[in-house]
């Protein structure tokens, strides 16, 4: 019942802010909305008993894009230009699209029903078996890592390929002759150095926030979280310590080499495990067949790919953030 | 003995869920940002540390307590930081705070907000308030004098501290 008032409020929170982000014009005020917008639907995921979800929902959503956001509108207009009115294709294709999706939501199975078809597809199999051949607590990590594991390597490589996009666009960046030149100490002085309390306070935090990375990332196949999770904390550790120090500090700090080395290396590593696999006798990520004892090959292979995906998953964050934050200064 | 706790800890809930309902009102009720902000804070700092409080003692000596204890000792470093940023932010994007003087008429931007005169209302939005409030600021402005050197006293001590 509890469950249930909570849920209604956070829907009704979110069609608010939903409505909110498109009636604003100013687009500073629509990013923070949006973050806001993600850290409500990371509390309904929770209150859906989705951990993992919430988690991620909450470093990406709530933390890392809304950064991403704000670097992008350093490089744009503050304001949105005011779209053409008028026309009523817009407004007629919503109205359909809302009428379908509202038809479609009428058939859907009640919250929780145990005859839900979600719930007698394949989850049983899940949650019968993962004991018996994975041995983690964590379902979650199991299905992902190596039910599915063909799943999250092309996930992997789907983040892999947007940060190589985003570093084509944004990432080696020359100096123009004709733009402005900032000495160093203009340089130097564009963060937050000189506000001692966010600086002081955030600093103290940096360690915090990476020592939880480190525990989501290496706990993830007992409790919730895992590579994904993990890889956003670490990073938003180090774009705070960027955010704080500015940017030159944090590029000291994590090197852009060292950041894109993590994105190639995670994504290989995830791979190398398949591959490893294949010349154990197995098929393409079945990790059994990586030590005698086929759990804890399962174990190892989980752990082994989950580091690739939080490897990855950091440096593609670190990486699009310098290329963002750096394009800034210009 | 368990009765005691549990009257303790509901007595520690009762008034963090005060705090943050006056912190709602004053979000509402406030006249610019930063009187707003000023109320919004009272939710961060003190409803949720009585409300953690509450749900200590509810919680004995236990990996929950624990976990509350790093909960709250991290929401005393962050939303008062929090607040602070904002508020700069404001400040620095150009956000005066309106000023009024001790019959409640609006000041020229940037003076110095008037402790006394705070709650003078924007609108006058009930003739009841903004009596009270004009009261108040006439009760305030008895002693002008007094209060100037006070003033002075302050920002001397406030130099010397920095």
């Amino acid at each position: 019942m509890i469950t249930i008032v909570f849920s209604l409020f956070l829907l009704t929170m979110l069609v608010l802010v939903a409505v909110a982000i498109l009636r604003t014009d100013n687009l500073f005020t629509a990013v923070m909305l949006s973050g806001i917008f993600s850290l409500l639907m990371a509390a309904n995921f929770f209150v859906l008993d989705a951990a993992d979800v919430a988690l991620t929902e909450a470093v990406i959503g709530a933390g890392i894009s809304t950064v991403l956001f704000l670097g992008a509108l350093a490089l744009t207009a503050e304001k949105d230009r005011s779209p053409p009115v008028g026309s009523f294709v817009p407004l007629l294709s919503a109205t359909a699209l809302g009428g379908l999706i509202i038809y479609a939501v009428m058939q859907a199975p009640r919250l929780g029903d145990p005859n839900a078809v979600v719930h007698n597809h394949v989850a049983p199999w899940y949650l019968e078996k993962t004991p018996e051949l994975i041995d983690v607590p964590n379902v979650v990590t199991a299905v992902l890592a190596s039910f599915r594991g063909y799943d999250t390597l092309g996930e992997v490589y789907v983040v892999f390929i947007a940060c190589m996009g985003v570093m084509a666009l944004l990432g080696r960046v020359r100096p123009r002759r004709d733009s402005i030149e900032l000495t160093e100490y203009e340089e130097r002085s564009r963060n937050l150095r000189h506000h001692l309390i966010p600086r002081t306070v955030g600093k103290m935090l940096v360690p915090f926030i990476v020592l939880f990375g480190l525990y989501v990332q290496f706990h993830g196949d007992f409790g919730p979280g895992g590579g994904f999770q993990a890889g956003g904390l670490i990073a938003a550790g180090v774009i705070l310590y960027s955010l704080l120090e500015g940017d030159w500090r944090g590029r000291e700090l994590v090197p852009e080499w060292f950041s894109s080395l993590l994105v190639a290396l995670g994504a290989l590593l995830y791979a190398a495990v398949g591959v490893a696999c294949m010349l154990k006798g197995g098929h393409f990520l079945n990790y059994s067949v990586l030590f005698d004892d086929p759990i804890k090959g399962q174990h190892v292979g989980i752990l082994l790919v989950e580091l690739g995906v939080g490897m990855t998953v950091t440096g593609v964050m670190i990486t699009v953030f310098h290329a963002f934050a750096r394009r800034g200064v210009r | 003995m368990e009765l005691l706790l549990d009257i303790i800890s509901a007595v520690l809930l009762a008034a963090g869920a005060f705090f943050v309902f006056v912190g709602g009102v004053g979000v509402m009720r406030m006249p610019d940002f930063y009187t707003r902000m000023h109320a919004a804070s009272l939710t961060d700092t003190g409803g949720a540390a009585l409300i953690i409080a509450g749900l200590l003692v509810q919680g004995g000596f236990t990996l929950a307590s624990a976990k509350l204890l790093a909960i709250f000792l991290f929401l005393f470093l962050t939303s008062p930081t929090a607040s602070y940023a904002l508020a700069n932010a404001a400040l620095l994007s150009g956000l005066k705070p309106q000023c009024r003087n001790e019959t409640g008429e609006a000041l020229p931007d940037g003076s110095p907000p008037l402790m006394s005169s705070r709650k003078a209302p924007v609108k006058s939005r009930t003739k009841a308030s903004s009596k009270k409030a004009v009261k108040k600021a006439v009760k305030a402005a008895r002693t002008p004098a007094k209060k100037a050197a006070a003033k002075k006293a302050a920002a001397k001590k406030r130099g010397k501290s920095s």
